[in-house]
């Protein structure tokens, strides 16, 4: 829309405002990860050091056990997605698509209220029933745990994306004889594939960045995801700073690459069918 | 090919009844046209035939077989969609291929790879490519075998829905108004070819549509439907020689049949202004006389009844003159009121008439229908139980 | 229609539904019983039934009523934040210029951050000897503040923290709703002769209006929810400044051991979260209505 609100010098100053704001603590973490010890403690120069870009790798040469923590990661997080999605890809369907049957108002809300649900409110019984099933301690628990909260905000975006695909489609699909799980696989799934797509790319990451559940079910620190790992520098002072923020630079910038090139279909498949016009 | 018998059908929502109980035998190899306006019940009929929508009550059978309960796909029908619902990620081929391909499907397919390289598998099959390769000849879609749905035209998509419900050999075509998305001079050249269609196929064609020129052009039988009830149901001569009530009388027929208010006694009605014509077999009372506008002839002086010229629509071969009975001048009112009263002729060539102008109106009563009107049946309408 | 197209619903949205019945209805069910015992953490299993005991004690504490009024506060400023800010950068950024995309993707990174890297990289600014935020302040001449550790700032310091992980959702969400008011509308309006700020208080407000509440409702759940930026950043302190009600959930059970009361508390929170939706909800339908007039 041209001319909706006044171009001009005062816009320009807003947006050099808001990109200092947005931009500054990464900006931040970049330099302190290429500042030496000395440097840190002596006045850190607002500038950083490009020069010594590489030393950022050298993290992976430390006692930080780096690697072992992003593989940790990466598995949670990809289990994570393949369970959400396997899950979240029938029930979207079967809700958009099947309107009256016994249950569908009880399950359609239950999703809902998932997704308000705060995880700190169900720590406390999930604990003990993770205690109880062994599942303590354990990447796969964890899984289970991140899946049970990622699961229905990706059922809601499949929902919605479903809702899209002409009926008429399946009808034909059902008139030149396919059965149903065929209409489903071959006919509809493929026309919501972008959604999906965002669904999977925002399940990673839930389970990518998830903390809470990773600090209080996992005890073995070998096995920490780096959601964890990292915070373990939090009040600690034996790590140089310059590696603690690599590290957390080799943790950011993957997740910052993915969300610039998925940020646009997350945001209309957050808000299809929620917001009017 | 089967013949379709309706005995006792109905549809209903709940509690809302959409479509009312009606029942017709329709025989082999006909065009059978669902004709009525917008939310008649036609689309939901026709689904019905197809097994996408479930009978409330009622027998539908093909062939004397009762269908009521069985999957389209056992029904061997094959259904075109008004938007044509291709499969928008598959190429033209795999369109038309995916119905063969369903015919073959076995449970143990369900298995991703296992389908998957039955697919591969059937797609390599002579005996299918040679079915898709005649089809796609037949419908002229050969160099288009590998594009997909979203570069075709509307045209070149309607022939691609064709091509797909051809390609099964169904005994019954179900075509829900495949034409209105297309443009007037494509709509008629397509009417043409599907008619050619139905009579190379030689399979029954149910075929759905609110205009009642496609109806009258391409039907051996029309179903007429409002608000889910049946109208008629007759061949397209019946339907307009002889309409069972007032609805039929004025959807059929362009202009629509002109209703003149009359007053009969003793044999003789009385129009407006006096004059009485012969009305046989007519009760007394009020009643309604129809007259088409083809038996309508208006000229500037004469004998016949006088009248003021309204509306005046040049046609070249034709002209289609509105007119009100009686000498009052031509109000300025707007919308549905300047509608009010309006009777038309058709005249062949030019009327030399202008809007306002007075002129006589003569009425060729041959074939004129008497219709009553407080219910809107037509008085003498045969009952045999082809009318609801 | 076959038995097989009538289990069909069940078998789509069974797996998810027992999914859920699991790990979610079930542990919601526990949280409940747990809440009428007084459970301890290393003994998952034992606890005996108190009754109401536990949801008396929290009424009649202190630290509970300020907890309550620690979440609020939080929420409320948080919200108000994120909507000021988001709202701002979409406007800012809605007209096309040279580079936008570019602006756009850096006013994105905040929400790209994974959480534990801000906490990080904040704990860093707002360090009270080295950090950049005070010697920012030192070369403006205003002397050197708590932050992270102040107890008048510290709630301050983490809504700021939380306001600026959150409002690029705010901007993209309200950024889609701003470029989707037709174009027709705004020319009728020029034509009848609206300058540009009835415009856009006639025409673009109403429009995005039904986006900006569901936005809000968005943030306030989310808001009620967030759990590590707060306790990673403070873990509840300085003296409880910013001990919300799910850090207090999580202390109660993993400082306090005491597994009873942090359920009784976490089901206080939970109606705290229902009297915010039902809140929303009847809003959303007086303002729905008004709009329909």
């Amino acid at each position: 829309m041209k001319r909706l609100t006044g171009a001009g010098p005062g816009r320009w100053l807003a947006v050099v405002v808001l990109i200092v704001v947005a931009g500054f603590p990464v900006y931040w973490m970049l330099n302190t990860a290429l500042a030496t010890r000395e440097e840190l403690f002596s006045g850190q120069s607002l500038w950083p050091r490009v020069d010594r870009i590489v030393s950022v790798f050298d993290v992976f040469d430390s006692d930080v056990p780096l690697m072992r923590w992003l593989t940790n990661s990466a598995i949670v997080a990809s289990g994570t997605t393949f369970f959400s999605l396997a899950l979240a890809v029938l029930a979207g369907y079967g809700l958009s698509r099947y309107r009256r049957f016994h249950g569908r108002g009880l399950v359609g809300f239950a999703l809902f209220a998932t997704q308000m649900l705060p995880e700190a409110l169900l720590i406390v019984p999930l604990y003990t029933l993770f205690v109880s099933l062994g599942l303590i301690n354990g990447l796969f628990g964890l899984v289970l745990a991140d899946t049970a909260f990622a699961m229905p905000v990706a059922a809601w975006i499949i929902k919605s994306a479903v809702d899209g695909v002409p009926y008429e489609i399946e009808e034909a699909a059902r008139v030149d004889g396919a059965p149903r799980f065929v209409i489903f696989s071959q006919v509809t799934l493929p026309l919501v594939a972008p959604s999906v797509a965002a669904a999977a790319v925002i399940t990673f990451f839930d389970g990518w960045n998830e903390y809470l559940f990773a600090s209080t079910f996992i005890r073995d620190s070998t096995k920490w995801p780096a959601s964890k790992g990292l915070s373990s520098f939090i009040g600690e002072f034996i790590t140089p700073l310059s590696t603690v923020f690599s590290a957390a630079l080799v943790f950011t910038v993957p997740a910052i690459v993915f969300f610039l090139l998925v940020q646009r279909r997350i945001v209309s498949g957050l808000t299809s069918g929620s917001v009017k016009g | 090919m089967p013949a379709i018998a309706f005995r006792g059908i109905r549809k209903s929502y709940g509690d809302t009844p959409v479509i009312h109980e009606f029942s017709t035998e329709i025989p082999d190899r006909e065009f059978l046209v669902l004709l009525g306006p917008s939310g008649c019940g036609k689309s939901t009929m026709l689904r019905m035939i197809a097994g996408l929508i479930d009978i409330t009550g009622g027998d539908l059978l093909f062939d004397g077989q009762r269908v009521n309960d069985l999957e389209p796909k056992q029904r061997n029908v094959a259904f075109v969609f008004q938007s044509y619902a291709l499969y928008p990620h598959k190429t033209v081929r795999a369109n038309i291929a995916f119905p063969l391909l369903m015919s073959r499907f076995r449970w143990w397919q369900h298995i991703p790879v296992v389908g998957m390289v039955e697919r591969w598998r059937a797609m390599r099959d002579p005996a299918i490519t040679t079915r898709i390769e005649q089809i796609a000849a037949t419908m002229e879609l050969t160099p288009y075998l590998d594009r997909r749905p979203r570069t075709l035209s509307g045209g070149q998509r309607q022939r691609v829905a064709l091509a797909r419900a051809l390609v099964r050999e169904p005994s019954i075509y179900l075509l829900d108004e495949p034409l209105s998305n297309l443009d007037a001079k494509l709509r008629a050249q397509m009417r043409t070819e599907i008619t050619a269609l139905h009579r190379r196929v030689g399979a029954s064609f149910v075929y759905v549509t609110h205009d009642q020129v496609e109806a009258m052009t391409m039907g051996t039988r029309i179903i007429l439907l409002n608000d889910g009830v049946v109208q008629q149901s007759g061949t397209p001569q019946e339907v307009y020689d002889e309409p069972a009530n007032t609805f039929v009388a004025r959807f059929i027929g362009s202009p629509a049949m002109n209703l003149l208010p009359v007053t009969v006694r003793d044999g003789q009605a009385a129009i407006d202004g006096g004059t009485t014509v012969p009305a046989g077999g007519v009760p007394d009372g009020t009643a309604l006389l129809g007259v088409r506008a083809e038996k309508v002839r208006v000229a500037a002086t004469g004998s016949g009844l006088p009248a003021r010229v309204a509306v005046v629509e040049r046609l070249g071969a034709e002209t289609v003159v509105g007119f009100r009975l009686g000498l009052a001048d031509n109000s300025e009112e707007l919308g549905a009121a300047a509608m009010r009263d309006l009777h038309y002729a058709k005249v062949p060539g030019d009327a030399g008439l202008a809007v306002d102008d007075e002129c006589r109106v003569l009425l060729d009563l041959s074939g004129a229908c008497w219709f009553d009107s407080h219910s809107g049946a037509r008085i003498g309408a045969r009952k045999d139980g082809r009318v609801a | 229609m076959s038995t097989r197209s009538r289990l069909a619903p069940y078998l789509f949205v069974g797996g998810a539904a027992v999914y859920l019945l699991v790990f979610t209805a079930t542990p919601l069910l526990r949280g409940v019983l747990l809440s009428f015992t007084d459970t301890k953490l290393l003994n998952p299993d034992g606890g005996e039934y108190v009754g109401l005991d536990n949801y008396h004690d929290l009424l009649v504490d202190d630290r509970f009523a300020s907890s309550v009024l620690t979440t609020i506060l939080y929420t409320a400023c948080t919200v108000a934040g994120a909507l000021l800010l988001g709202t701002a950068a979409a406007f800012a950024i809605n007209d096309g210029f040279r580079g936008r995309a570019v602006v756009r993707a850096i006013l994105t990174m905040p929400w790209a951050v994974p959480s534990i890297a801000v906490v990080l990289v904040f704990t860093w600014i707002f360090n009270v000897g080295d950090g950049v935020a005070n010697r920012g302040l030192a070369g403006l001449g205003i002397g050197e503040q708590g932050w992270l550790i102040d107890p008048d700032l510290g709630l301050l310091s983490v809504t700021a923290v939380s306001v600026w992980k959150v409002f690029p959702f705010i901007m993209l969400v309200v950024l889609a709703a701003l470029q989707s008011v037709p174009a027709e509308l705004r020319e009728s309006a020029r034509v009848d002769g609206a300058d540009r700020f009835t415009a856009l208080k006639e025409i673009v407000l109403p429009h995005i209006a039904p986006t900006l509440r569901i936005v809000a409702l968005l943030m306030t759940i989310w808001s009620l929810r967030r759990f590590e930026i707060i306790y990673l950043l403070t873990g509840g302190g300085p003296v409880d400044a910013t001990n919300t009600l799910v850090i207090n959930v999580y202390r109660e059970a993993f400082a306090n051991s005491d597994l009873g009361r942090a359920s009784a508390l976490g089901m206080l929170g939970l109606c705290l979260s229902l009297v915010v939706t039902v809140v929303y909800f009847v809003v959303e339908r007086r303002s729905a209505r008004r709009e329909e007039l």
